[in-house]
């Protein structure tokens, strides 16, 4: 066999391995790697440049099967690297070659720096079988197999200072989906497909990968290349890895339903943030306690011992805003506008059917990502129930019952006009719709038919509620964001309270419960004269309405005011803290890793469980989510709660009421991380709104000029940082809140300090997992 | 006037459902009318929405291709020289050639969108003589 046809052989072989492989014997141009023919003893090095080269010396009629696949993986896996793959021929004759042990080709390679000029000539004959050059050394190979290329591959990535990484993408998983460099590496991501388009962004260096060779092999010209990766071809990103912190990458090109969940994580080490984060959260809870033991009063009146409690700024004063609020086209135009873009919205999602890409159907969109992002990161916060004020879904149910849209109709309901049962008049049947809800997140945001069958569900509900029971008994006990939303809104900026109490005392009959011609009588069945907590009041505004004396007021006031409210004087079934909020508050943190690890995480096995790939993986996804909400993070928090009660050396406090208690300081920090959580949504995916508000339905409208923009993640350097900040800051509030609950909770501010050190700690621990879940 | 008021949101309800849907669909009718395109869809399973598609020898053919389904498409019809038309997502793509042989041609989807369905997705263009 002369040495032509051997490289004939090894060639067609890797070309057989590897359809794409571009390289053919004589081809001038050497990108990649190159086979380099001998003329007699001396091999030609002149076509190499100056990169760094990996020179094996081979004799393909000795290889064994194996020998070659070992080389040809690795002739891949470096391909478009900064190292440059040279086969030589030896040009031994068969004979000779066949003695050679089979494992014999590779060999461990030994390397030296990486500085010097290459070889130009090289005797071959001083090399029998196989060596490995690099720009300055040659060295010999060591006569015997010494290792697999896994074993070979972190030598020559340290010796050529650059990471190479293939990462093959299926539906929803990349493999591997956790990369690891250190700062200043040079990286090199080659991605390849097993199924349909796929691409990679990387977040935080705004990179895609990038067609590099095409399905024929050929290296696809810059100018054409594009982030879509068919299968058959491969892609690329080279770059240095210069910022440090953890980063998502994410597929680039719509490639399923659960394409914007598809995820993996590059970490560049060493990273500061998260270790910060964890300082910072050590910090806190240490300054909350330390700050707490020099207490000498119990007094609870400021926010962060500064803005004072009593401190509000009336809205109402102002005219123009009171006349708002009496007209009964408020809320009804803004609840109309809102009917008709969920018009929209049910009709995009109902054509986008089961099958239609939900990151370009406006209803999957709207919803998904601008609904709730407003809502976690706005609405809730910064107003509280606006959402509910707006929602158009118990439109329809109000009219029913009231027989008037805009008008004054019935009080009393039509229908049935039944109470709800006294039992559930509380969180606990949102708690539990809630959870059952979040089952089917993974069809929900993602299958445009799946949100049209909630909504659509929702809508119908809404209406049968109505009918059977009096008034908003379905916003208040049914429909399932109602709970957070209620609950969290007792942080929130804005309140819906009486302006002088007095002047309601004297008041009866009290028209703002009863209703009167101007208005209805409450809907969400509150008394609003004696309002002093926001979880139950939908700021329908009726009240606002109804009042004879202007006593209403709309007032902006310090976050948080209503987590204090512990106890009322009529003791109302809704202002009381109980261990239905309790459980909301909690569970709502068990959904938040639940969630956040199945979709934004790089778990791929988590994703196919909880979108019901099979039976028995959706079943361990539903025991997942009920363990985690119900038993392991209430279980955490209960240990801390014994722990409190142990120290702070108070017998007659039930452990119930500690309990509860302290499960508010997860209304702050649970609506943090709920707004960190969108960020992570809203950053890397909000431009696909930009798209469906010109084509809805993907029939190829262009409505505002806007519907070839693409996909374009923003902002995704900050987002880990974002996410650490907003954590921090819900651990501050919600530290600040914890000594106030444990003042409220024991009787002397001794046992309050002490029982404060392990609920401080509590926080910090569930702080510390929640930057984890973010930059960890 | 309260109850004309009562008149008025009413009726607002009733654009604000009806009346949108109405307005959706009016719209769409208007500029299919003015497309004046072979209507196509690449479905979800790998299938297109028409397996036939009639056309005459020497005429140009406009075919607009909506891909209503959650991964990459494509379209081509190599006997006839039309080149390979990528049809990504929730995107509307216009294929336009003039055919110059008559006969029976095959249109396929030439980016794999499935592992094992993808070789399925094909149709037959009829090229009729004038």
């Amino acid at each position: 066999m002369n040495v032509q046809t051997s490289f004939l052989t090894i060639l067609t072989a890797l070309c057989g391995l590897f359809p794409w492989a571009p390289v053919s014997a004589g081809q001038e141009k050497i990108t990649d790697f190159a086979f380099i023919s001998t003329e007699g003893d001396t091999a030609d090095l002149s076509k190499l440049t100056d990169r760094p080269v990996l020179l094996i010396l081979a004799d393909t009629s000795a290889m064994s099967q194996k020998a070659l696949s070992q080389a040809a993986e690795l002739f891949d896996h470096y391909r478009g690297s900064e190292l440059q793959i040279v086969a030589v021929m030896p040009g031994r004759n068969a004979e000779e070659a066949g003695a050679m042990q089979e494992e014999s080709w590779l060999t461990y390679p030994l390397f030296g720096d990486a500085s010097g000029t290459i070889a130009r000539e090289l005797k071959l004959s001083e090399y029998p079988s196989a060596a490995i050059l690099d720009n300055s050394h040659i060295v010999r190979w060591k006569g015997r197999y010494a290792g697999d290329n896994r074993e070979v591959r972190p030598n020559l990535d340290r010796w050529m200072r650059q990471k190479v990484y293939n990462i093959s993408a299926k539906r929803f998983e990349y493999t591997p989906a956790i990369l690891k460099v250190r700062r200043g590496d040079r990286v090199l991501l080659k991605l390849t497909s097993e199924d349909v388009e796929h691409g990679l962004f990387l977040d935080g260096y705004n990179s895609y990968v990038t067609q590099y060779l095409d399905r024929e092999g050929m290296v696809v010209p810059p100018g054409k290349a594009d982030h879509h990766i068919k299968p058959g071809e491969l892609g690329m990103l080279s770059f240095t890895a210069d910022k440090a912190g953890r980063f998502s990458f994410r597929c680039a090109s719509t490639c399923g339903e659960f394409h914007p969940y598809m995820i993996g994580h590059l970490h560049v080490d060493p990273d500061p943030l998260f270790p910060g984060g964890l300082a910072a959260t050590g910090a806190i809870v240490l300054g909350s306690i330390l700050l707490g033991w020099r207490r000498r009063d119990a007094s609870t009146g400021r926010l962060l011992g500064l803005i004072p409690f009593t401190w509000k700024f009336e809205l109402t004063q102002f005219r123009l805003v009171r006349s708002l609020l009496k007209s009964r086209w408020f809320p009804l135009v803004p609840m109309l506008g809102n009917l008709a873009v969920f018009t929209v919205i049910l009709f995009a999602a109902y054509v986008g059917g089961i099958g239609g890409a939900g990151n370009y159907n406006f209803g999957v969109m709207i919803v998904w990502i601008l609904w709730w992002v407003l809502l976690m990161l706005f609405m809730v916060p910064l107003v509280g129930r606006l959402w509910c004020m707006v929602c158009p879904f118990p439109l329809f149910g109000d009219w029913i019952q009231r027989g008037k849209l805009f008008l004054v109709g019935r009080q009393k309901s039509w229908g049935l006009g039944k109470r709800w049962p006294n039992r559930w008049r509380n969180l606990w049947p949102l708690v539990i719709l809630f959870f059952v809800s979040t089952w089917f997140s993974a069809f929900f945001t993602v299958r445009p038919m799946a949100t049209f069958i909630l909504l659509a569900a929702i809508i119908g509900l809404a209406v049968v509620i109505a009918l059977i029971f009096e008034k908003r008994t379905f916003c208040l006990f049914v429909c399932p964001v109602s709970g957070f939303q209620g609950l969290y809104s007792n942080i929130s900026a804005c309140e819906v309270r009486v302006k002088d109490p007095q002047i309601c005392k004297s008041h009866t009959p009290k028209t703002c419960v009863t209703g009167n011609d101007k208005g209805y009588g409450c809907p969400w069945m509150e008394m609003p004269f004696d309002m002093n907590r926001n979880t139950y009041c939908g700021m329908c505004m009726e009240c606002f309405k109804t009042c004879p004396h202007d006593n209403m007021a709309l007032n902006i006031r310090p976050f948080g005011k209503d987590l204090l409210a512990e106890r009322k004087k009529t003791d109302d079934i809704f202002h009381r803290r109980g261990t239905d909020e309790a459980f909301k508050a909690l569970t709502m943190i068990g959904i938040f890793f639940a969630f956040f690890l199945a979709f934004q995480g790089p778990y791929a096995h988590l994703k196919d469980t909880a979108r019901a790939v099979t039976g028995p993986g959706f079943l361990a996804y539903l025991t997942e989510l009920a363990l985690t909400d119900f038993v392991v993070i209430p279980g955490v928090f209960l240990v801390f709660v014994l722990l409190a009660k142990l120290v702070s050396g108070v017998k007659d406090v039930p452990l119930k009421r500690i309990f509860v208690n302290f499960s508010y300081c997860f209304i702050p920090l649970g609506l943090a991380v709920w707004g960190a959580f969108s960020l992570g949504i809203v950053f890397p995916n909000s431009s696909y709104v930009v798209h469906v508000i010109s084509d809805p339905f993907a029939w190829g409208w262009n409505l505002f000029g806007t519907s070839q923009f693409p996909w374009t993640p923003f902002l995704t350097r900050v987002t880990p940082l974002a996410q650490t900040a907003l954590t921090l800051i819900g651990l501050v509030v919600a530290v600040d809140f914890g000594f106030k609950f444990s003042l409220q909770t024991f009787p002397t501010l001794a046992a309050a300090k002490r029982a404060w050190v392990p609920m401080a700690a509590c926080l910090a621990v569930f702080a510390g997992a929640f930057l984890y879940v973010f930059t960890g | 006037m309260a109850k004309a008021k009562e008149l008025i949101a009413v009726i607002l309800v009733i654009l604000a459902t009806a009346g949108v849907v109405v307005a959706l669909l009016a719209y769409e009718r208007g500029l299919a009318k003015e497309r004046n395109t072979i209507e196509l869809e690449a479905r979800g399973v790998s299938t297109w929405s028409k397996t036939e598609i009639r056309v005459k020898k020497g005429q140009h053919v406009r075919i607009r291709i909506r891909n209503v389904d959650n991964v990459s498409h494509g379209f081509a019809i190599p006997e006839l020289d039309v080149d390979e038309h990528i049809i990504r997502a929730g995107q509307v793509e216009i294929v336009e050639f003039v055919p110059k042989y008559a006969g029976e041609f095959v249109f396929q989807c030439v980016v794999q969108c499935s592992r094992d369905r993808h070789e399925f997705m094909r149709g037959k263009l009829v090229v009729e003589e004038m």
